[in-house]
């Protein structure tokens, strides 16, 4: 078995389990708040409007987007806005079923209803829920499918499920991680719908035997999948919402000296798994407990640190003199440096530690012999071929600052602009399907595919120093400063390349972790 | 019993009922009988409440049915419908045990009252009581109707063309059943029917309505007496010609018997 897929099939039980609470609980909200809704909403044609357009609109927007706005909405991440957008994704087809349902059931059995003697609540209760029942379950049914899908799109937001597996996985080129996750999801979505399917039937021929056998099933296959054992005793995919609940004591309550469990964070890349596995190797080594929060969206993971739920990651200088200083200008790399530090402080008790030695920018690159034949070295010379020639980009490139100043300050205007994600970018120039790439100067693909990058005389780009990142709990503990900050200045670029190639190859790949050693050991 | 006086109620469009004054004495029969949407169904539902009076007012043993609480009402009023109505979830025992269900009695006195029900209509408590109403012929459910309409002991009982969807076999079964019951029980009943035959057969008095209001109001014989009203001497004009044909076929054979 590879490394890959034995680390994968390792890290399954924990992030099943954390898979199926979210969708569990999400489910379960959704029932609570969509039953009662319907039930208010039958005879209130304005509410009964409102109430299932909302939710329509809802279910218009992108899975992916709605959970990223949760995370500024709720002002939080991890658990919470994971669930308020998969409850939201819940009520839709439970609200509809409820209410289609009730609105199908006879007017001579309601009526019938009343003529014995009952009062409203009985009516409901003893008539209309008991024939609206296989049409509502239908409706949950429908949901639960909707979010056992949608839940692995929680993982950007810092709730850990199935998607750690798919979004690492996707990053690392490593296909027997996805297809773990995915095949994982798939199950779980199956069992659930055919459980549901069993109690829908039984709802539909009164069996109650059989309906209460499938809500045991239900029952055991979440309580059972979420508690299912940690294969590690630290249970790192749960690090987030443990660190979400330990955030709710102040800082100054503490000890900062006595900081016992450091909680390391990474965004969505491979060069950001291996970061985040070297960190964690050196703050085992000096006897600390590592927690770590994989797969985070980029302003997720700085708001986590801000607000100390993370300990520590390597962000980069130019990101976080876009994003959080808000600047667009371009100043010489060591200005940068020294502003965001500065701010960092100031403003968000960040410490940076300081930089690791290499850059991870924005770097147009090209084909070796394709650069040569045209004769181009720069950006400068790109300039007039670039109207025969097709920019490939990953999908943020385009939108970004730094892609408007290059464009203007070179006259940049390509034939045609492709985005990808940033995985099949390097292959698709490899293979010639597009000529330029906005790559990123530290990838291991560079070096595989022998590709240059294009120099930037002005320079319009600006600087992306790897820099590492304490939080406020952890700037001023002496052994995690200890730990980390020899690092600094120790990975030079050739390095980083060669650890990135190490872990996106297809051939006699390596782990992050695995890649993390590598750098550990002395450069040769 | 029940009383009715200038009776109005509209729903959205002309009134339903434009002033209906009913009486119906205790231990009566009585027959609502008119073309449809003349409100006959309007008249009987006012009386459990399952429809609100816009003006009049309408008692039941004396007392105003808006001086009790709707719920209290309709359990002391049974109540039969054409298509039956049953709760398809329920069994057969369950339907008819859900009025005392809801009064609360216990199960052994619930046991007890839809077993001896059951048998009053005609069913085998062992045999129909565990059985889902989907598995019962139309007469059939048309029994457990009658038996969930008798199940809390009601003195008043509303039947809406509790016939009309049956065969004419099962029909004549039931209503000559429905005039026993009536009888051994002493109920008051309200009859609502579209079939001069079935009124003439079962009721002790024949209310005919048209366009909301009471035209003709008087016993069987004194209606084929006196029509009174054109819509009532077309009502009559069918069983009249039936038993006119009935009696000259029977004439008929008895003199070709006679040769
Ligand atoms: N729930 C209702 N909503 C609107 N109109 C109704 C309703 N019930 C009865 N009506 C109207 O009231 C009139 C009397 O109806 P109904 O009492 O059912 O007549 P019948 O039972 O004699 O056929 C009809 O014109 C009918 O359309
Ligand atoms: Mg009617």
């Amino acid at each position: 078995m590879s490394e890959p897929l034995r680390e994968a099939l390792a890290r399954l039980p924990e992030l099943f389990a954390a898979h199926v609470m979210v969708t569990g609980v999400a489910l379960l909200v959704g029932i609570v708040l969509g039953l009662p809704l319907a039930v208010a909403a039958r005879r209130r044609p304005l509410l009964r409007s409102g109430a299932i357009g909302l939710a329509g609109v809802v279910q218009t927007i992108p899975s992916l987007a709605l959970l990223a706005l949760m995370v500024p909405l709720l002002g939080a991440f991890g658990l919470l806005p994971a669930l308020v957008a998969l409850v939201l994704y819940s009520v839709l087809p439970i609200l509809r079923n409820t209410l289609v349902g009730l609105e199908g059931i006879p007017r001579e059995l309601l009526d019938a209803g009343s003529a014995v003697g009952m009062t409203p609540t009985q009516r409901l209760r003893l008539v209309e829920l008991p024939l609206a029942a296989p049409v509502i379950m239908a409706g949950v049914r429908t949901a639960a499918i909707w979010v056992v899908g949608t839940a692995t799109l929680t993982t950007p937001v810092g709730q850990p499920s199935l998607g750690n597996l798919i979004f690492g996985g996707l990053q690392t080129r490593s296909w027997a991680t996805v297809l773990v996750g995915c095949a994982a999801a798939a199950v779980l979505a199956l069992v659930l719908d055919a459980l549901i399917a069993l109690w829908e039937r039984a709802a539909a021929r009164r069996d109650r035997r059989q309906g209460a056998l499938a809500l045991v099933g239900v029952a055991l296959l979440f309580v059972g999948g979420s508690s299912l054992p940690s294969s590690r005793p630290d249970a790192p995919a749960n690090a987030v919402s443990m660190a979400t609940a330990t955030s709710d004591v102040p800082a100054d309550a503490k000890d900062r000296a006595a900081l016992e469990r450091v909680v390391v964070g990474a965004k969505t890349f491979t060069e950001q798994y291996i970061l985040a596995a070297l960190l964690e190797a050196r703050l085992r080594e000096a006897g600390l407990q590592v927690a770590r929060a994989d797969s985070l969206g980029s302003s997720v993971v700085f708001d986590a640190l801000r607000t100390g739920r993370l300990d520590v990651y390597v962000d980069y200088s130019g990101t976080l003199w876009a994003n959080v200083l808000k600047r667009n200008d371009v100043r010489p790399a060591w200005e940068m440096a020294h502003e965001v530090a500065a701010h960092l402080a100031r403003e968000h008790d960040i410490r940076v530690l300081g930089a690791l030695g290499f850059e991870n920018a924005y770097a147009l690159s090209m084909r070796r012999d394709r650069a040569e034949a045209l004769g181009v070295r720069s950006i400068a010379d790109l300039a007039a071929h670039a109207p025969r020639l097709r920019l490939g980009s990953d999908y943020e490139f385009l939108q970004r600052p730094e892609w408007a100043r290059v464009r203007d300050a070179y006259g940049l205007a390509f034939k045609d602009l492709v985005s990808f994600d940033s995985t099949f970018m390097y292959d698709a120039v490899h293979k010639g399907d597009v000529d330029v790439i906005s790559a990123f100067s530290s990838d291991g693909r560079i070096a595989a595919y022998d590709l240059v990058v294009l120099e930037d005389p002005l320079p319009a780009f600006p600087a992306y120093d790897a820099i590492v990142l304490l939080g406020p709990r952890a700037a001023n503990d002496r052994r995690v400063v200890g730990a980390l900050a020899p690092l600094v200045g120790t990975i030079r670029v050739e390095r980083m390349r060669a650890a990135n190639l190490m872990v996106d190859r297809d051939d006699d790949k390596r782990t992050p972790r695995q890649a993390a050693g590598w750098l550990l050991e002395p450069a040769p | 019993m029940i009383r009715l006086a200038g009776a109005r109620c509209c729903f959205g469009g002309g009134p339903a009922l434009a002033g209906v004054d009913l009486h119906v004495a205790a231990g009566e029969l009585i027959a609502l009988i008119g073309p449809s949407g003349c409100g006959k169904t309007t008249t009987l539902r006012v009386i459990n409440r399952l429809v609100t009076l816009d003006a009049g007012s309408a008692t039941v043993e004396g007392r105003s049915v808006y001086d009790l609480d709707a719920t209290e009402l309709r359990r002391r009023i049974g109540m039969v419908f054409q298509r039956f109505a049953l709760f398809p979830h329920l069994t057969v025992a369950n339907n008819v045990g859900i009025t005392p269900r809801l009064l609360g009695w216990e199960s052994a006195r619930i046991r007890a009252c839809v077993d001896e029900l059951l048998a009053l209509v005609g069913l085998a408590p062992a045999e129909y009581g565990p059985r889902m109403p989907s598995t019962l012929s139309g007469g059939q459910q048309q029994r457990v109707g009658l038996a969930r309409a008798l199940a809390a002991e009601p003195r008043v009982v509303l039947l809406d063309e509790p016939f009309g969807a049956l065969d004419p076999v099962t029909r004549d079964t039931l209503q000559r059943e429905l005039r026993r019951l009536h009888e051994a029980l002493g109920l008051t009943t309200v009859l609502v029917t579209h079939d001069m035959n079935e009124a003439l057969l079962l009721a002790d008095r024949i209310v005919v309505m048209q366009g909301g209001r009471v035209v003709r109001d008087g016993a069987p014989a004194a209606l084929l007496a006196e029509p009174g009203h054109p819509l009532v001497a077309e009502l009559l004009e069918a069983p009249t010609r039936q038993l006119a044909r009935l009696t000259a076929l029977r004439m008929g054979a008895a003199v070709e018997a006679a040769r």
